[in-house]
C-alpha cells in the first residue's frame, strides 16, 4: 500500500509540473518570419517583396495550371506609370476596394491594352481593389480604360 | 472591385473585347470623355452579377454598351446622365441577344435619353424580367430586334421605329398596367 501511495504521489507531482510547464510555454511567431507562403508575392510600401505592383507581376515567369500565383497588394495607393499586364494563372488581389487603390494616367491612341491601367488575362482573378485611370488633360483626344480585357474567357474580377 | 476612367476621346471603366469574363460585385464608371462607357462589351459575353455601371458627361454616355455581345445581366444597375447627345443606360446594337433580370436602368440630361436603347438585327432578342427601365425620353427605344418585357416597369414610355416589342405583366412604374404593346391603355 505504501508503495502504491508513493507511486501516485510521484505521478501527481509530475503531472502538476507538466501542466505548469505547458502554461509557461510561449509560441513566438516573428512578424518578419522566414516562413513565406509559396507562390504568394506581396506588394507593400514597406515590408513586401515589391513596392511596385507591375514589378511584382513581371517577376513571375513560371506560372501555370499546376503552378498558380497570387500577387497580394497591401493597403495603400499605388501609382502606376505603365500598364499592369496580368498573366495567366497569376491572380492579383488587394486588401479591399477601400484600402488598395491602383491609380495612374495611362492613355493611348488605340483601343487596346496600351490605353489601360490594367490588362486582364485568362485563368486569373482580379479582386478587392480600386482602379482609377485619370486623364489629366480633359481635352486630350486619347483613349483611357481602367480595365481592358481582350480574348479572355476564364477571367473574373470582383470586389 | 471598382474601376473608373475619365477624359479623352473614349474612356471606359471596363472594356471587354472578344472576352467573356465573370464580373461579380463590380462598380465601373466613365466620365468626362467624348464617349463614355461604364462597361463596354464588344463581341463579348461576360457574366455580370451585382454590377453597377455608370457614365456621365461628354458628348455620348452609355452605362453599358453591347455590340454583337450577349452578356447575362443579373442584379445590375446601369445609369447614364449628362451626355450632350446620346445618353443611354444600356445600348444594344448589332447581333446582341440578352437576358436581363433585376436590372435597373436610367438615363437623363442628354438629347436622347433612353433607359435601354436597342438597334438590333431582326432575329436578336432581348428579354427583361423584373427590371425597371427609365429614361427621360423613354424607358425603351426599339429600332430592330425582338424585345420582350416581363414583370417589369417602364418609366418614360416607349419609342418603337421597327422591330417587335411585347410587354407581359408590366407597368408604368406607378401601378398602371401596360398593354401587351407596352403602351398605356387609351381608356
Amino acid at each position: 500500500m505504501k508503495w502504491l501511495v508513493s507511486v501516485l504521489a510521484v505521478f501527481m507531482a509530475c503531472s502538476s509540473l507538466s501542466v505548469a510547464a505547458a502554461h509557461d510555454n510561449v509560441v513566438i511567431i516573428p512578424i518578419n518570419s522566414a516562413r513565406k507562403l509559396a507562390h504568394v508575392v506581396t506588394v507593400s510600401a514597406q515590408g513586401g517583396d515589391f513596392t511596385d505592383p507591375v514589378a511584382a507581376v513581371n517577376s513571375i515567369s513560371d506560372a501555370g495550371p499546376s503552378n498558380p500565383y497570387v500577387v497580394l497588394i497591401g493597403p495603400g495607393i499605388y501609382t502606376l506609370t505603365e500598364t499592369l499586364v496580368m498573366k495567366e494563372y497569376v491572380s492579383v488581389m488587394g486588401t479591399g476596394e477601400q484600402s488598395t487603390k491602383l491609380t495612374g494616367a495611362i492613355g493611348g491612341g488605340s483601343l487596346d491594352a496600351n490605353s489601360a491601367l490594367v490588362s486582364g488575362a485568362d485563368n486569373a482573378v482580379l479582386s478587392d481593389l480600386t482602379l482609377e485611370n485619370i486623364n489629366p488633360d480633359a481635352g486630350s483626344s486619347s483613349i483611357w480604360f481602367a480595365l481592358y480585357n481582350s480574348n479572355t474567357v476564364h477571367h473574373s474580377f470582383r470586389m | 472591385m471598382t474601376a473608373s476612367a475619365s477624359g479623352g476621346a473614349y474612356c471606359s471603366g471596363v472594356f471587354n473585347t472578344s472576352s467573356s469574363p465573370t464580373m461579380i460585385n463590380v462598380t465601373a464608371s466613365a466620365s468626362g470623355g467624348v464617349n463614355n462607357w461604364g462597361v463596354y462589351n464588344g463581341s463579348s459575353s461576360p457574366r455580370m452579377n451585382n454590377v453597377s455601371a455608370s457614365a456621365s458627361g461628354g458628348r455620348y454616355s452609355y452605362g453599358i454598351w453591347n455590340t454583337s455581345s450577349s452578356p447575362s445581366m443579373v442584379n445590375v444597375t446601369a445609369r447614364a446622365f449628362g451626355g450632350e447627345m446620346n445618353t443611354h443606360g444600356v445600348t444594344n446594337t448589332g447581333s446582341s441577344s440578352l437576358r436581363l433580370s433585376n436590372v435597373t436602368t436610367s438615363a437623363s440630361g442628354g438629347t436622347s435619353n433612353y433607359g435601354i436603347f436597342n438597334s438590333l438585327g431582326s432575329d436578336n432578342t432581348i428579354t427583361t424580367r423584373h427590371c425597371t427601365l427609365e429614361g427621360s425620353d423613354g424607358g425603351i427605344y426599339v429600332g430592330g430586334g425582338i424585345i420582350r418585357v416581363m414583370q417589369s416597369s417602364i418609366l418614360g414610355g416607349v419609342t418603337k421605329d421597327s422591330g417587335t416589342l411585347t410587354c407581359v405583366n408590366s407597368d408604368n412604374g406607378v401601378a398602371t398596367a401596360l398593354l401587351d404593346t407596352c403602351q398605356l391603355s387609351s381608356l
